[in-house]
């Protein structure tokens, strides 16, 4: 299955977490009937969401001096090519 | 002045002169410290007011994820699932982040063992005899 969210960066625990996850696309190893189809994608969307949600996928390293910053002057999260890029500034 | 007195101030002198120098040294060593503490601080301060990047790639992501997989939840005492092997892609065009998993869906009921919480049988009770 695979499914689409967003990042979130929780600067007090230096951790991202996955949010608003959404469930793009499922492909089962067995045939599944044609009724039972529908039921079966809205099951496992809500299961993927309620498990998914909130995820903490990756945690900053303690210790660190720029990942130490980041945790308190933060300015923004973006996502680059295929890298997490989080910008910090003194203001 | 006699030569005892004489070797007791010389001896003070140079006592005096050890210790002022010893308090210089210190002093040096001090406004060295000061001042190298200046330069990081004003280096960091400078790095920073520019604006710095930490990046964190996939890799990192997907070696991080993996250590929290296999994830495992019944759901409504019905559903059991089994989320195992993860996989990030980060797509900067739409901001986003996909999670590629297996995922195993399986009835809980066929792990529990219904006959057991059946009640227990009862003993036949015994016929009143007739006399």
């Amino acid at each position: 299955m695979l499914i689409e969210g967003g990042i979130a960066f929780e600067a007090s625990e230096g951790t991202f977490y996955f949010t608003n996850a959404e469930l793009i696309s499922i492909d089962s190893q067995q045939k599944v009937p044609e009724k039972l189809r529908e039921p079966l994608r809205k099951a496992v969307s809500l299961i993927a969401k309620e498990t998914l949600n909130r995820l903490p996928v990756y945690t900053l390293k303690e210790g660190e001096l720029k990942e130490d910053m980041a945790k308190m002057i933060l300015r923004d999260v973006r996502i680059e090519d295929g890298r997490v890029a989080l910008s910090i500034q003194l203001p | 002045m006699n030569s005892d007195e004489e070797y007791r101030q010389r001896k003070t002198e140079g006592l005096d002169r050890g210790a002022e120098s010893l308090l210089k040294r210190t002093i040096y060593i001090l406004l060295f410290l000061i001042v190298a503490a200046a330069i990081c601080l004003g280096i960091v301060r400078a790095t920073l007011k520019s604006g710095t990047t930490i990046r964190v790639t996939e890799t990192q992501i997907n070696k991080s994820l993996a250590k929290k997989f296999p994830v495992e939840k019944t759901h409504l005492k019905i559903i059991h699932t089994r989320l195992d092997q993860p996989r990030v892609q980060l797509h900067h065009d739409q901001d986003t982040m996909q999670i590629e998993a297996t995922a195993q869906v399986s009835q809980y009921s066929n792990r529990l063992n219904l006959a057991r919480s059946r009640s227990a049988p009862t003993k036949p009770v015994p016929r009143p005899r007739r006399c």
